[in-house]
């Protein structure tokens, strides 16, 4: 038997073009149904496949898998979002969300009307951007910190009159001084950073700071955020980001920038 | 309209599609919901995962790079042998058709 599986929520089109992405499982089609003002994205999949224990299991375990669906739940969604005369309001689901059958998803729809124009009126207009900001010379950004930080200058005056035996003692509590301010910049600045930004957007959210592992780059990551832009905006916004990164390079840091995403991050309020 | 190229901008890492696909997003209640890692299982598993084979480097367990279908390396020689001896081959053939 199949199922419905969901990957996003849009404002009702009159597009008849069809998707040309393949479903979740890599085979179906991807389809519409139109509910009132609503209409859901989906395909269909087999329940007897996406209830079973072995994709449980590789949905946790599996992490080619996970970046394969996670790949194919992102292109379906931006695939819906261009319309013929630009983009379309989008609410993205999270990933592995799955209908028995059309009645399932059409009463949910229902029940979840309200809520979902709500949303749908919120992000009307808008975009999401995301912002990355990474060190990428911690060595030049330590300088900076030290040669702004009176304290450990004169602490390092200091250091080079003392015996060798006092100087080592000194200097390991030096680098745990010099670690601490550089992190404390570091704050400060994204802060700063984001505020600034976020004048410049209708919201802004600051999502998790991802580790290495997850960035592929050697990079420490300090910023990760999220602004939603109204479109009429996103020119001068992309201009702030360009003479922000101009700035950080003497810093030793880097801001990288995509979108315009499906609102992922302004649509979530009131998840489970 | 201008907005209509996807993240034209600059690369998308595939980081931004797992933090949002996997942790972002509205979930509504379906009738069913894969339990799918979160980014952080996602990245201790990619940490473990690194982990193990930098450990077993370091304990002089490389079987897989003296292994030519594993080792990338061994692969290239061990392909460019058996074409040089297919090549040779070929030669002693069209010797003898000759």
């Amino acid at each position: 038997m199949d199922g419905l599986y969901l990957y996003c929520i849009r404002e009702k089109t009159e597009d008849v073009s069809g998707f040309h992405t393949r479903g979740i499982d890599g085979k179906r089609e991807i389809f519409t149904i139109i509910h009132r003002e609503l209409e859901a994205v989906i395909s269909r999949v087999s329940l007897l496949k996406f209830t079973s224990e072995e994709i449980q299991k590789k949905a946790v375990e599996d992490l080619n898998w996970i970046k394969e669906k996670a790949v194919i739940h992102e292109d379906v969604i931006e695939e819906a979002m261009r319309g013929a005369d630009g983009l379309v309001n989008v609410i993205p689901m999270r990933f592995g969300i799955i209908f028995k059958d059309k009645a399932g998803l059409k009463e949910t729809l229902d029940r979840d009307y309200a809520k979902m124009r709500r949303l749908l009126n919120k992000i009307r207009g808008k975009q999401e951007w995301s912002v990355k900001i990474y060190l990428m010379d911690s060595e030049r950004f330590e300088l900076m910190v030290k040669e702004k930080n009176e304290d450990i200058r004169l602490k390092e005056q200091e250091m080079a009159s003392m015996p060798e035996g006092m100087a080592y003692f000194m200097e390991e509590e030096l680098k745990e001084t010099v670690c601490n301010e550089v992190n404390k910049e570091l704050d400060v600045m994204s802060d700063n950073l984001f505020g600034k930004l976020g004048e410049e957007a209708a919201e802004s959210v600051k999502t998790k700071i991802l580790d290495r592992e997850m960035t592929g780059k050697t990079e420490r990551m300090v910023l990760n955020a999220a602004f939603l832009v109204h479109a009429d905006k996103v020119d001068s916004f992309k201009k702030a980001l360009e003479d922000i990164d101009e700035d950080l390079k003497a810093k030793g840091l880097h801001l990288e920038y995509s979108g315009p995403w499906p609102p992922f991050n302004f649509t979530n309020g009131g998840k489970s | 309209m201008a907005e209509q190229m996807m993240h034209a901008t600059q690369a998308t890492n595939l980081a931004d599609i797992l933090e949002r696909v996997l942790d972002k997003g509205i979930v509504i209640a379906g009738d069913i919901q894969i339990r799918i890692a979160d980014i952080e299982l996602l990245t201790i598993k990619i940490r473990l995962l690194i982990a193990s084979v930098d450990k077993a480097m370091e304990m002089g367990i490389n079987w897989w790079q003296q292994d030519p279908y594993l080792s990338d390396g061994k692969k290239a020689k061990a392909v460019e042998d058996e074409t040089k001896e297919l090549k040779k081959r070929i030669k002693r053939l069209e010797a003898k058709v000759k």
